[in-house]
């Protein structure tokens, strides 16, 4: 094929009249962008740890707690010394971290991250030294959040019950406010909740799903005996050059089980450290712990998600099709949520899925573990076309074009998907999922599984 | 020593000079267009105020895709808000696989038919070729402004941005291809048709 281009036409087209912007376009885009780049990894201002990004870094360090703890704190947060081992390996400790996080109702404490590269939980100083930041959190099995910068005004909190996400950021200019309402119940429509614990947990999940030959070696940390875990992780290639590691380490006490820092790094040289202090387990919360309200005269940017939170029966209503769901769970989940939106967001690498349309996102929790099926209409008149529409989609949990996720692919042998060709994702960096298209549906399964249960639940799917 | 261009060229035509021997390979765009790398590597790391400059220097083009496919001003600010925002967020998985202004084009262009979906607009997205048309071209005719943007306005969305595209803004099939998420064939077709439909409505006005 020739590039035949209308020169002419092309001249004339572009002495066609071009509209400038209204008069608060450029002062609203700037507004905007500032507050992204507050929550941005590599925001060029002071060093900043607030938002999802803390949400993110508070939520492995959490996961860590419940990964490492074989022992569970309870009530003052005192530590319960454990039996010691004989041997402990990695599989083991998944077991247990398994355990933990099936029955973990509360937690509350502190956690502080040390960086030394723009992480996307903070930020290196401007002549590239270390930051080190604290925060207070506490989480609910729920899904309630708050997350409070220690000597800063940064806060944010999502309620479970109002599904409404709540953010106060100090910026540059002043004091920015952002709520998110009617959020989905779980990625890839969870849109800024996307970085929610669980989701982080499922990483941690993915890292032991991964490991289960890494090695435990013993090891003294300020002055205890611990465990060491160390495992290689595949580098963003896109972090830019040392902004990814290649290892992560974890040392984990080895009379309590408690977790005394988690280090990435990269050929050696440190990037960034979380270390957890203050746990209480299972205390009970006040709700209105998750409920942030607004300084007078902040300026507050508003955006509603869209999704309902409905019964499946009215799911079907909003979506136009009768929803389909797995059968074959994990022991103990428990479907707790149902939400659906007639339009959702956009979804995989770059966000360039065809327009979502027909959503519904369905959270089954146990405990912190939470596993999410999505379904959304395939479309048929995608920018591929309709005769192409199923292969104009990509991997809707996709990680970004920067990682390197390995899918394994396989046929669905079961179920209302049968015969659908598949797709299974475990890596240390994303959510382990399924997806798979046909003619009709995108769906995904995510959350807290194996790999094998993963595959399970594909070839479980029945109308409902 | 490299050519230093005067004034910007397609980037189908550098790559033929390239070819050719013409130019050397550096004087073809970098993966960012023609951003500044250091201005690209800040907005990658979150520095708003460089994807603030990213922004002026696409504007102009961007506006003229999201306003002749939107019809209105607002319409346009509106998604080209939604648009440049979610840009910036994107902006540290930017692969540089295609040039920036590529990218740029398909985010502004998927968010164009967002809005047009969202509205209920028709969006027909047929892929049928069409036989050649044997009425004089559409610029070898006397175009008035008016009735060129009216004949334009008439068009689908995909013609209408395949069009603006390829005969306004240069890109090459390939690069309008990735832009608005279809094959390069399906580029040839869309500015088949769309070229023909223009002929239809401005030719009587010979």
């Amino acid at each position: 094929m020739t590039d035949q281009r209308d020169e002419r036409l092309g001249a004339a087209l572009r002495r066609l009249e071009v509209p400038d912007h209204g008069p608060d376009f450029h002062p609203r885009l700037m507004a905007r962008l500032e507050q992204e780049a507050a929550r941005h990894p590599g925001s060029p201002r002071r060093p900043r740890w607030t938002g999802p990004y803390m949400l993110t870094a508070v939520a492995a360090a959490v996961v860590v707690v419940a990964l490492a703890t074989t022992t569970i704190l309870r009530g003052d947060g005192d530590l319960q010394p454990g039996p010691e081992p004989e041997l402990i390996t990695a599989s083991v400790v998944r077991a247990k971290v398994a355990g933990a996080l099936a029955s973990l109702k509360t937690l509350q404490g502190e956690v502080t991250v040390e960086c030394a590269i723009f992480t996307g939980t903070c930020s290196p100083t401007d002549d590239g030294g270390r930051t080190t930041m604290s925060s207070s959190f506490v989480t609910t099995a729920a899904g309630d959040e708050r997350i409070t910068g220690l000597g800063s005004t940064d806060d944010a909190a999502f309620s479970s019950v109002t599904r409404t996400y709540r953010q106060i950021t100090s910026t540059g200019g002043g004091v920015q406010g952002q709520e998110i309402t009617n959020v989905a119940a779980g990625p890839p429509d969870a849109f800024r909740r996307s970085v929610l614990r669980r989701e982080v947990a499922s990483v941690v999940r993915a890292f032991l799903t991964d490991s289960s030959d890494v090695p435990v070696t013993d090891t003294v940390e300020e002055g205890r005996d611990a465990w060491r875990l160390v495992t290689p992780v595949v580098v963003n290639k896109l972090a830019g050059p040392g902004g990814s590691g290649d290892q992560l380490e974890v040392v984990v006490d080895r009379q309590t089980g408690f977790p005394l820092r988690v280090t990435e790094s990269l050929q050696g040289r440190f990037l960034q450290e979380i270390r957890l202090s203050n746990l209480v387990v299972d205390e009970p919360v006040d709700p209105s712990t998750f409920e942030l309200a607004f300084p007078p005269g902040v300026r507050v940017f508003h955006q509603d998600v869209g999704f309902q939170r409905v019964t499946l029966d009215q799911a079907a209503a909003i979506v136009g099709y009768r929803p389909v769901l797995p059968t074959d769970l994990p022991a103990g989940f428990e479907l707790t949520e149902v939400t659906a939106a007639a339009q959702g967001g956009q979804t995989g690498s770059e966000g360039m899925n065809p327009p979502a349309a027909g959503v519904v996102s369905v959270a089954y929790r146990r405990g912190f573990d939470q596993i999410v099926v999505s379904t959304r209409k395939t479309g048929d008149a995608s920018p591929c076309g309709p005769r192409s529409a199923v292969s104009c989609w990509g991997d809707p949990m996709s990680s970004g074009e920067g990682e390197t996720d390995v899918p394994e692919p396989f046929l669905v042998g079961g179920g209302a998907l049968a015969g659908a060709q598949a797709e299974l994702v475990v890596s240390a960096r994303g959510t382990p999922h399924v997806w798979t298209v046909d003619d009709r549906l995108v769906v995904t399964v995510s959350g807290d599984a194996t790999g094998d249960e993963l595959r399970r639940l594909a070839e479980s799917f029945a109308p409902r | 020593m490299d050519l230093v261009l005067p004034f910007p060229l397609p980037a189908w035509v550098l790559r033929i000079a390239v070819g050719l021997g013409l130019l050397r390979a550096s004087a073809l765009p970098q993966a960012s267009g023609d951003v500044d790398r250091l201005v690209l590597a800040r907005a990658r790391r979150g520095d708003h105020r460089a994807f603030a400059q990213i922004v002026d220097h696409y504007d102009h083009r961007l506006r003229g895709l999201a306003y002749r496919l939107l019809g209105d001003r607002d319409r346009m600010d509106d998604v080209l808000q939604e648009a440049y925002v979610k840009a910036f967020r994107s902006m540290p998985r930017f692969k540089g696989d295609s040039a920036l202004g590529t990218w740029l084009y398909r985010i502004v262009y998927n968010a164009c038919i967002d809005d047009l979906r969202a509205r209920k607009a028709t969006v027909p997205l047929d892929d049928r070729l069409d036989v050649a048309d044997p009425r004089p071209d559409p610029a070898d005719v006397a175009i008035g402004r008016r009735d060129l943007a009216a004949a334009l306005d008439a068009l689908p969305p995909d013609q209408k941005a395949a069009v603006l595209l390829v005969d306004a803004y240069g890109l090459d099939y390939a690069e309008a291809a990735h832009a608005l998420g279809v094959a390069a064939g399906t580029i040839g077709s869309r500015l088949s048709r769309a070229r023909a439909t223009l002929r239809t409505r401005l030719g009587p006005q010979r």
